[in-house]
């Protein structure tokens, strides 16, 4: 079980310009409640085949020591543009929210945005330096990506190590046809970056 | 005619997998029962069962076919039912929740109802109740939006894949069995585990409860099908002979072996079996019946392995109108899933099947469920989408009605020896007898009383339904704040709602918690914040309007109260814990001055500002000593008199300008007398001066003269106890430990009852707050035997006043049964019956040892009778170790030499004791029941 729960995330002022914060209303749920608090990340994904650009947007912490469900408003600043490659600054790309524990990352929501000018020309022939002031986002509010990882948060659970089950019943599983027991973990446990297009 | 569909949206799939279900279980309710499912993609879906009613009636209705007389196998086509349903409709579903990790293989509702579990490869299982409010979908799933709020809490202690669960008749155990090879017994009013079943050699796939509760069934892949008794949770019955054959590689790959109980408990039905009959292999269920030991199977054979088997909770008869007999028998209704998807049904009057539905199902039917009503039926395929069907009566038959069905039930269930209200059987005669002995002893109680006390416990019920109160509106948190920690921010979120305690939240009856919320008599006050802002509570307090009503009727006390002081105590120096409680019996405490009382630990400068109200001015210049006789002291002219009957027998100048301040007597023993000078002067009965003057410390606050002794209390605390009339001290100690913090503000009204002493010359105060304390010399230290702790306890009112001269211990069971029809409970509000029922076993705890310090031992006797009683009433199975507190109990009883409870029972008597009146009250819980038996025997062999 996940100790944190996200139930909704709403996406405010979207869409929006470019140098407007992002804004994010998170419901979350704690399930259990934990010794530490829940590190909350809003990360720009600058260039899709560079993770080194990433920006940071902000880091906050939560409490999570108590059960019952909890909602709060995460506006963290836009991303820095002399960061990004003039060749990313416009099109598709990607905003992502992880919440970790213990600096280990159990949720990770991705949104899809897209920049461009609101002139079609403009976009056509971008000027240089950017009009910064003349950019629209709209993220993909309506399609996020959710991505849980398996964390054993305070206890450490043993079920986390797939070696620890019933060796012969997994061996028997596997037999059995792939739709009823392909593992939960396997299919989510994925690329931890997002996959552009 | 019935209806078919498979509904495509009613599934499971992870990612683009293939739909399936792995679990499907109707909730047991015939008012709009919902439909819980369970897959692989972790997720348990709580759906209406009305939604797939609503779809059944769609223009693409398909009839399967089906044969309700002939055996012959039918090409059923309604999987081809090509109606592109893949849509979830509207307002179909009521939850969908994504608690578990991996895998869900099993879920399953509560009998009752209001309860939902589920089992998952992730070793965890999860009870889920319905809350108030919204509900979320799993964020990113774009299902629709969920109708209702479930949340689930989770119970962990499997260490591998739970592959089964099962729900005891009673709805308090759930039976969860695992790939650990093990079975939990888990108490859900406390998500604890009562035991934890080893037996199987391998996983086991799939538990039961038999509906009388007596048993639990358990089918392992060790080939073996265990009968558990849950009366001591050892295994009653092994079966393996049947299953010797399936050793197959078909049957290991099978995922669950679930067996079922019919609806009357008689017969265990279990499937995946290869059985050997005929001289031939055959794939088959097996029926086992309980009238035959669980030998002599009787085989349902077919051609495919039979996956899953499930009863019908309805019972059946063929013609509508006329009664249950021999020629309209009732019958049970049974389906059987099989891992080629066909789905059969059968009923108990006919050897054949009533329907088969060849393709009902794309893939292997895994779990199969009957609506409440009988009518509904769903299976739960391992690849493509469940079938449901609805059955007509003229198909199926005409469900009995609740009394018909409660008589056939009784019948079947007598002969089994198992009565409705699932309680154990009796396993020999000494229980018989124990019984007939405690049914005779309530006979001879005051039956009304005893009924007194079921309205009690009912009415404690029923407050603790009324206090489900959802914390959430008082404790949503105003906005979100934030601050730094360091560099990086911090933020305190908005609570939208914290965890209700899930007991208080059981959605039952949700409808009366939304009514309490507007209970005005119920003020409802939430205990402070945690530092972060938001709110981890639990408790709230609940002040009772009552309150002031009480708080009124003891200031009326308190105007009696010099009246009652007029009553010279008991004329015997030995005394009884009653007569402390005679004096209690118009006291009624409320939560607000009990709760007073508890703050007094905090005093700690009592001893030196002590200051008690002066002697009451009243009796300063005239005072009755005796009632009955006309004796009084009175003062005139500066001179004592001591008056009978208007007559002077004596008087006695008291000196120089000294008038008097307090005056007490008693008619054979002496006359004293203080003055304002605080001189104490002691006269004979007949008037002449016993000793000099003795100076007291400070003035008078209490003086009293009992049978050879003299006491006095000082404004100061000070209390002095003097043997007289060879006047000497006795003891001498400070009143202020037992003082209570507001006798300040309550000046000039008396504080303590006359004093008893006993005959260890011990000196025992009871305060008008009805707390008593008794001073024992050779501890040095005030003890406290009664006092408010324990206010929730059945018997704070306990009154110990009834006549005595009635009392002979062969009665003493119903001499007790009057006395505990008199306790009332206290008018508090918010008290969980767990609660009352510990308080009460700490109560009793102290009253025993105060009765031990008292040497009252019949006090004790009652007294150990009451808490025997509550050790062994049903309530405390809630308490895991009770059976070894009980034993600890007896073993003292019966062998102990120095032991607590033997050290205040008679060698003597013991033995009669134990047989006549304790173990019959344990014989009254036919759970103990070997337990009475066995000190029984113990007894007897000594």
């Amino acid at each position: 079980m996940s100790a944190v729960e996200v139930l909704q995330v709403n996406v405010l002022n979207n869409p929006g310009f470019f140098r407007d914060p992002f804004c994010f209303e998170i419901t979350y749920e704690v399930r259990e409640a934990l010794q530490q608090d829940i590190e909350w990340k809003v990360i720009y994904v600058s260039c899709a085949k560079d993770e080194s650009l990433d920006q940071v947007l902000d880091e906050v912490l939560l409490p999570a020591d108590t059960v019952g469900r909890f909602q709060f408003t995460l506006e963290v600043s836009a991303p820095n543009p002399d960061k990004i490659p003039s060749d990313d600054l416009l099109g598709i790309t990607a905003v992502l929210i992880t919440c970790s524990y213990k600096d280990q990352e159990f949720i990770r929501i991705g949104y899809y945005l897209n920049n461009e000018y609101d002139e079609a020309e403009m976009n056509e022939n971008p000027p240089s330096p950017p009009l910064l002031e003349n950019i629209r986002r709209h993220i993909f509010s309506e399609e996020p990506r959710v991505t849980h990882f398996l964390h054993s948060f305070d206890s450490p659970e043993s079920y986390l190590d797939e070696n620890a089950s019933h060796p012969s019943y997994n061996s028997l599983l596997d037999t059995v046809e792939e739709t009823q027991h392909s593992k939960l973990k396997n299919s989510d446990v994925q690329s931890s970056r997002m996959n552009f297009v | 005619m019935g209806v078919a569909m498979n509904p495509e949206w009613l599934t499971h799939r992870v990612r683009q997998g293939q739909p399936h279900v792995f679990s499907v279980d109707i909730q047991n309710t015939e008012n709009n029962p919902r439909v819980a499912t369970c897959g692989c993609d972790g997720i348990v879906r709580i759906w209406f069962l009305q939604a797939l009613v609503d779809a059944s009636k769609e223009p693409f209705e398909k009839e399967p076919e089906r044969d309700t007389d002939s055996v012959q196998m039918e090409e059923n086509s309604s999987k081809e039912n090509s109606c592109s349903n893949h849509k979830i409709p509207e307002n179909a579903l009521a939850s969908s929740l994504s608690y578990h990790s991996r895998s869900v293989n099993m879920v399953r509702w509560s009998p009752q109802g209001q309860l939902l579990a589920s089992a998952g490869d992730d070793f965890l299982v999860f009870i889920y109740h319905k809350e108030e409010g919204r509900g979320y979908s799993p964020f990113g799933s774009n299902e629709p939006a969920p109708v209702e709020n479930w949340r689930g809490r989770k119970l962990s202690g499997h260490s591998n894949d739970v592959l089964g669960i099962a729900w005891s008749p009673c709805g308090n155990l759930l039976a969860s069995c695992s790939v650990d090879n093990t079975i939990i017994i888990w108490n859900i009013h406390s998500d604890t585990i009562i035991t934890r079943l080893q037996g199987h050699e391998s996983f086991v796939k799939g538990v039961s409860f038999d509906p009388t509760g007596r048993f639990l069934a358990s089918h392992g892949e060790d080939l073996a099908v265990m009968i558990w008794k849950t009366s001591e949770w050892r295994i009653e019955k092994e079966i393996r002979e049947p299953f010797k054959e399936s050793r197959t590689i078909e049957y290991q790959k099978s995922l669950f072996y679930r067996l079922d109980w019919s609806p009357c408990g008689r017969d265990l039905v279990c499937s995946n079996c290869l059985a050997f009959c005929e001289e031939k292999r055959t794939h088959a269920a097996v029926i086992f019946r309980r009238d035959c030991n669980f030998e002599k199977p009787i085989y349902f054979r077919s051609p495919v392995p039979i996956l899953c088997v499930r009863y019908s909770k309805r019972m059946y008869k063929c013609y509508k109108d006329k009664p249950v007999n021999d020629e309209n028998e009732s019958y049970s209704a049974l389906a059987l899933g099989t891992s080629s998807g066909a789905l059969l049904v059968w009923v108990s009057k006919s050897s054949k099947p009533l329907l088969i539905l060849k393709k009902a199902c794309k893939g292997a039917i895994l779990d199969i469920s009957w609506s409440a009503d009988g009518y509904s039926l769903i299976a739960a395929p391992a690849i493509g989408a469940p079938l449901y069907i609805r059955f007509t009566e003229e198909e199926l038959g005409y469900v009995l009605n609740a009394k018909e069905e409660k008589d056939f039930f009784d019948s079947v269930r007598s002969q089994l020896g198992a009565n409705y209200e699932n309680i154990p059987l009796t396993q020999s005669t000494i229980q018989l007898e124990m019984e007939r002995l405690y049914a005779k002893h309530i006979q001879e109680g005051n039956d009304h009383m005893s009924q007194h006390q079921n309205n009690i416990s009912q009415e404690l019920m029923e407050r603790e339904k009324k206090s489900t109160v959802h914390p959430s509106e008082q404790q949503q948190q105003q906005q979100q704040r934030e601050y730094n920690v360091g560099k990086k921010r911090r933020i305190v979120p908005k609570c939208l709602s914290t965890a209700a305690n899930p007991q208080e939240s059981i959605a039952e009856n949700s409808r009366l918690t939304t009514e309490t919320n507007h209970d005005e008599n119920h003020i409802m006050k939430s205990s402070s914040s945690n530092m972060n802002g938001y709110t981890s509570i639990e408790t709230s307090i609940s002040v009772s309007p009552n309150g002031e009503e009480a708080l009124a009727k003891r200031n009326m006390d308190y105007s009696f109260g010099p009246k009652k002081e007029e009553e010279s105590p008991s004329n015997e120096s030995s005394f009884f814990l009653q007569d402390f409680h005679r004096k209690l019996d118009s006291y009624t405490p409320t939560l607000g001055e009990a709760w007073l009382f508890h703050s007094q630990e905090t005093m700690d400068n009592q001893y030196s500002s002590t200051k008690l109200p002066a002697f009451p001015m009243e009796w300063s210049k005239h005072r009755v000593i005796d009632e009955e006789e006309k004796i009084s002291l009175r003062v005139e002219n500066d001179e004592l008199c001591c008056i009978r009957n208007d007559t002077i027998l004596w008087q006695a100048a008291l000196g120089k300008n000294a008038s008097p301040v307090a005056l007490a007597g008693e008619k054979t023993t002496l006359y004293t007398a203080v003055t304002s000078n605080n001189m104490l002067h002691l006269f004979s009965i007949f008037g002449s001066r016993l000793y000099a003057p003795v100076l007291l410390n400070a003035r008078p606050h209490m003086l009293q003269v009992l049978k050879g002794y003299l006491f006095v209390i000082l404004v100061n605390g000070e209390m002095s106890l003097y043997r007289v009339p060879q006047v000497s001290l006795v003891l001498r100690t400070s009143v202020g430990p037992i003082l209570p913090e507001q006798v300040v503000e309550k000046m000039g009204q008396p504080v303590f009852y006359p004093p008893l002493v006993s005959k260890q010359e011990d000196v025992c105060l009871t305060l008008y707050n009805g707390s008593s304390y008794l001073f024992q010399k050779n501890l040095g230290n005030w003890i406290c035997i009664a006092d408010d702790s324990f206010i929730h306890s059945e018997f704070f009112h306990i009154n110990f006043n009834t006549q005595k001269e009635n009392i002979s211990p062969k009665y003493l069971l119903t001499w007790f049964r009057k006395m505990a029809g008199k306790t009332t409970v206290p008018k508090l509000s918010n008290v969980k019956p767990a609660k009352v029922f510990l308080e009460t076993l700490a109560h009793l705890e102290t009253m025993m040892a105060s009765a031990s310090i008292l040497h009252s031992k019949e006090e004790f006797k009652k007294l150990l009778l009451c808490y025997i009683e509550k050790l062994c009433s049903a309530q405390a199975t809630q308490i895991p170790s009770r059976i070894e507190r009980l034993r600890e109990v007896l073993d003292d009883i019966l062998q102990g030499q120095q032991g607590f409870f033997s050290r205040n029972l008679e060698s003597t008597e013991k033995r009669n004791f134990m047989l006549q009146v304790l173990l019959p009250a344990v014989s009254k819980n036919r759970q103990l029941q070997n337990i009475a038996e066995e000190y029984v025997e113990k007894i007897k062999s000594m």
